[in-house]
């Protein structure tokens, strides 16, 4: 077989300039760390780490979330702690200034303490976050969510708006409590129903308990009750207002004693006199901030009326019963404030998680093994130098240089 | 001895003419496309005598060649095919660089903007949150912009590059048409054919291979005709033809290649060359980069269309419902149509997008087939996709696409359509008030806190179903007023409980299902539970609500929701915005990794071709020398006989003095 000279050399340099190609891409691997330089060199693993790479960044940004979900948490459970600890307060003074010991000049104190209060709930309720967004009006964030009106009660401007933010895939968890939640839609009264003294009675009767004992016989109907002087003896009746029935008939009225109808149970104690009346009612929605307006008002009222005592007496019962239905509300949004926070927790660490895995995947998809590529480097560079050596040896042998 | 001084003459000349040929070879041994010749010797014609014939000497018979012209045709099959793919895979890797720069593409752009989405979502109210999302919205638009210039250049440097090979071809034709004629003239005059003119023109042949498959056919008189194609001729003995970079009929920023036929008049051969570096480049353009322009333009297409959408189901800073964002690529008049110049109708076609998420990276070409028939034929295979027919005006709608016929065109007539190829171009912002980012929700719901039941209502939303009773326009809704929802206990009900509610204080009452739609004036909520006679409910428009994010929460779930890609099989969406760009760069990863795999083999099979030709015809000097030495000799031995006859015939004379 006859080779050609010129085919001699063009085989020795394609051969070098092939080992050079490998080296440049070898070294590059090298200098950038990267297995793979160009999308061709791998295009399954470059869209894969497209993908991957659009995922670290969501999930980074869960995590970005997650952080400003769990501060703004905070600032609620915060504010909601410090209404908590009011309430308490408040609640002591209530029983205080109910116990019956105290003169009118007393409860004066009790009230001037109670108003102080009072501000301190309202401001707490209207605090802003570290945009100057109010944290209770809902999504109305530029509104001053609890006002005073010129009627004197408290008025919610905000809106039902709650606020997610989300912390996973398929996870938005709310980083807010519209103040209508926390503080403005209180049931009154047991929570049920609420049980009202008519304000023109002048006995001494009050409230002194009220309850559910049949939810099957409860039908959320009104109700009056009268009582009725019958010759000497304290008669009472109820009358269903919805439907018109008179439910209890004229029946003998002992202090104390529950009176009974369609699954509620009321216990009055103290002496009626002909003509007063009580009503029961569904109960309505009433704010915190105005129950506590309530009582202090109860407590600036002149007892010496007629019917002063008892009128105190009842309006501190609903006021205390006011005051725990809004307290019990308040550790319930601490409750899930609480919740949220751990859910919060167990998305922040699978996020982190999330994270690494998919770190660890785009290193194993892109980055070179350094120390296979620098003895893959060596090699090449042993084989083309090994080119090289024998190109100039063998273009050295001529029969020219014999004759 | 005259004999011996005729015979040792003719063995002078012929070493004379072999050292001739062999001087030739050592100096043209690294010509290209250069074959070593041979001299043939002969002996001369004996002279008879009674006793026998007498040998007269040597001669050169002829000069021949070495060649097989099987591996020569060869050489240029496998350098047509090597040039077509080493263009096609430069070209590629063009934009495969261009995408793998992590600086370059537009994910981390796409990344960027969504981030500042969701920051807009944890403080919609916040307005350097807000500057910042249209700040990233910006770069996400200059990327894809840039993105799409950048490819678009090697859109213009293609059309420089076929300029260039069809000025090679025309140059290497007529040159391969003159040395024909040379050639056929040599041959004639000298009864031998022109080895080194033979040589010249195998390699023009090889050199025209290089930027166009062809084929040859050798005439009797040593002619060659060349063919391109599928045997349009570029070369028939004497004469070339030529071949023309022209405008395209549809777009005149396109072009297409001519075949001139020697009358003047042209014939489109575009779609017929293959092979070589002009066939690279027209397969590279068709393969790789007009659906590169099309994938990244319905990216573009999709993230405005789909984020547009959603924006405007949300509520601005300033009380009013979101425009868009991203300037609208439904609008009519955005999709590209291009006339065919050689339609003789005057028919008016228009294209819309309809559905961004059905859209795909197709050029369509609409041909009316007459009898109110019309095809829509997918690029560029010309196959036809969908049909449909009827009376002018029409439309109809395919893979997002509505075409409209308002003018009927004559039978025969086309129209291209491009419905994403420059969208990653136009695409563009189009807000530039940060309050005009729609973060909010458009509706909210509230109860009336006097409410005795336990009812609740959901926190409201937009009507976008334009077919639904209660829709209103956009520019209605910003002036509609809260829409009170009352309820109350029916004749038939039992109280206190509520079975009926009226909107807006009217008069109609209407049963009540808790959980079921109430809707009126582009607003719809749901009210759950047990409502109490006599408890109310509003809806409104969600004015003043800055901390609300509802709108904004829904903009970044965008991010990773499948939006397009959508078959048309009842399957839905199946991309995100980043796996149909993860699309684009898998496809020209995967078509550049073709290329270099192929064309790595193929410079393995064209070195072969090369070699296997340069064995039988490539010049090894060591031979040369060899021969030299030989020949040398035998010239120094036919001298010494030249000698001895002189001698012979000196002795002669001295013997008669």
């Amino acid at each position: 077989m006859r080779i050609s000279t010129g085919q001699m050399s063009t085989s020795a340099l394609n051969a070098m300039l092939e080992r050079q190609v490998a080296l440049n891409k070898t070294q590059l691997q090298v200098a950038t760390g990267k297995k793979y330089l160009t999308p061709s060199d791998d295009p399954v693993a470059s869209a894969a780490s497209l993908g991957l790479e659009q995922t670290k960044a969501v999930t980074e940004r869960y995590q970005v979330n997650a952080n400003a979900a769990e501060a703004r948490l905070s600032v609620e459970e915060a504010a909601l702690t410090s209404v908590s600890d009011q309430i308490q307060r408040i609640r002591e003074l209530t029983i205080r200034g109910g116990s019956g010991t105290h003169t009118d000049t007393d409860r004066q104190f009790i009230a001037q303490e109670m108003r102080e209060l009072l501000e301190g709930l309202v401001q707490v309720a209207n605090t802003k976050d570290n945009n100057g967004k109010y944290v209770f009006s809902g999504n109305a964030g530029d509104t001053t969510p609890f006002v005073r009106s010129a009627a004197g009660n408290y008025v919610y401007q905000g809106d039902d708006g709650q606020r997610f933010l989300q912390i996973g895939p398929s996870h938005q968890v709310a980083d807010s409590d519209p103040g209508s939640d926390v503080f403005a839609d209180i049931r009154t009264g047991n929570g049920t129903f609420d049980v009202q003294d008519d304000p023109t009675n002048t006995g001494s009767s009050h409230v002194t308990a009220s309850s559910v004992t049949d939810q099957t016989a409860y039908a959320d109907h009104s109700y009056t009750i009268d009582f009725v002087d019958n010759a000497g003896t304290m008669e009472y009746s109820v009358t269903d207002t919805t439907s018109g029935a008179v439910v209890v008939p004229a029946s003998a009225y002992t202090s104390g004693g529950a009176i009974t109808f369609d699954g509620q149970s009321i216990t009055i104690e103290g002496q009626p006199v002909d003509g007063d009346s009580y009503t029961v009612e569904p109960s309505s929605r009433q704010n915190l901030f105005d129950t506590v307006q309530g009582i202090i008002n109860a407590l600036e009222a002149d007892t010496s009326l007629p019917g002063g005592e008892a009128r105190l007496g009842n309006d501190i019962f609903r006021g205390l019963n006011n005051l725990d239905l809004a307290h019990e509300n308040i550790l319930g949004i601490r409750g899930r404030i609480g919740a949220r926070m751990n859910s919060i927790d167990h998305d922040v660490s699978a996020n982190e998680n999330m994270v690494l895995q998919v770190e660890k995947t785009l290193s194993k998809l892109n980055d070179v093994d350094l120390a296979e590529a620098i003895t893959r480097m060596n090699q090449q560079m042993t084989s083309l130098e090994a080119a090289q050596k024998s190109f100039t040896q063998i273009q050295g042998l001529s029969l020219f240089n014999y004759i | 001895m005259a004999d011996i001084l005729g015979i040792g003459t003719s063995g002078l000349i012929a070493y004379q003419n072999t050292l001739n040929t062999i001087s030739h070879n050592i100096s043209n041994s690294t010509t290209e496309g250069y074959s070593r010749q041979r001299t043939d010797m002969a002996t001369r014609p004996p002279q008879g005598t009674g006793i026998g014939f007498f040998g007269s000497g040597v001669q050169v018979t002829a000069v021949d060649r070495v060649v097989d012209e099987f591996l020569i045709g060869q050489i240029r099959t496998q350098t047509s095919r090597n040039s077509e793919l080493a263009g096609y895979y430069d070209l590629a890797s063009r934009i495969d660089n261009l995408l793998s720069d992590p600086e370059a593409g537009i994910t981390p752009t796409l990344q960027e903007f969504f981030d500042s989405v969701q920051a807009v979502a944890d403080s919609p109210g916040s307005i350097p949150a807000r500057e910042v999302m249209l700040t990233s919205g910006e770069l996400v638009v200059e990327r894809m912009q840039y993105v799409h210039e950048s490819i678009a250049s090697i859109n213009d440097a293609i059309k420089l590059d076929v300029q260039n090979a069809v000025g090679e071809i025309n140059k290497y034709a007529a040159s391969i048409a003159d040395i024909n004629e040379q050639i056929v003239l040599q041959s004639q005059k000298f009864g031998h054919p022109p080895n080194d003119m033979l040589d010249q023109r195998d390699e023009l042949l090889r050199k025209l291979s290089e930027h166009i498959n062809i084929s040859t056919l050798e005439q009797d008189d040593g002619a060659v005709n060349v063919f391109m194609g599928t045997g349009q001729p570029l070369v028939t003995n004497y004469s070339s033809f030529t071949l023309e970079m022209v405008e395209s009929d549809y777009d005149p920023t396109e072009f297409e290649l001519e075949l001139g036929n020697g009358n003047g008049v042209g014939v489109n051969v575009t779609d017929l060359i293959t092979g070589g570096s002009l066939g690279g480049t027209l397969s590279f353009k068709q393969e790789i980069l007009d659906p590169s322009l099309n994938q990244l333009g319905r990216v573009a297409v999709g993230l405005a269309t789909t984020f547009n959408a959603q924006h405007a189901e949300g509520m601005t800073l300033n009380d009013e419902l979101g425009g868009n964002f991203f300037n609208d690529f439904t609008t009519s008049g955005v999709v590209e149509v291009y006339d065919n110049g050689t339609n003789t109708g005057s028919g008016v076609v228009t294209a819309d997008i309809v559905d961004a998420s059905q859209l795909t990276a197709d050029d369509y070409v609409l041909r009316y087939d007459g009898g109110n028939n019309y095809s829509v034929l997918r690029q560029p295979n010309n196959t036809v996709a969908t049909t449909f027919s009827g009376a002018v005006p029409i439309s109809s709608q395919f893979e997002g696409v509505q075409f409209n016929v308002t003018t009927v065109p004559d039978a025969g007539d086309t129209f291209l359509v491009r419905p994403t190829r420059t969208a990653a171009r136009n695409i563009d912002m189009a807000i530039d008030d940060a309050s005009d980012i729609a973060a909010a929700g458009a509706v909210r719901g509230y109860a009336n806190t006097s409410n005795l039941g336990d009812a609740t209502i959901s926190a409201g939303e937009l009507i976008t179903d334009t077919t639904d009773p209660d829709y209103v326009t956009p520019a209605v809704f910003n002036t509609v007023t809260p829409v009170t929802i009352d309820f109350r206990t029916s004749g038939g009900g039992t109280a206190p409980y509520a079975d009926e509610y009226s909107l807006d204080g009217g008069t109609t009452w209407n049963a009540y299902t808790s959980g079921a739609d109430i809707s009126l004036n582009g607003m719809r909520v749901q009210i759950s539970g047990t409502p109490f006679d006599g408890d109310e409910f509003t809806m409104e428009r969600n004015t003043g609500a800055t901390s609300d994010n509802r709108n904004a929460l829904a903009l970044g779930q965008l991010q990773t929701s499948a939006t397009l890609g959508d078959k048309g099989t009842g399957a839905g969406p199946t991309l995100d915005y980043q796996s149909a760009y993860g699309q684009l760069v898998a496809m020209v990863g995967n078509k550049t990794h073709q290329a270099d795999i192929s064309r790595g083999a193929q410079e393995k099979v064209l070195e072969q071709a090369v070699a296997a030709r340069d064995r039988i015809s490539g010049v090894n000097l060591d031979e040369e020398a060899a021969n030299l030495i030989k020949f040398q000799q035998a010239y120094q031995a036919t001298a010494r006989v030249v000698t001895t006859a002189q001698t012979m015939f000196q002795t002669l004379l001295d013997s008669v003095r």
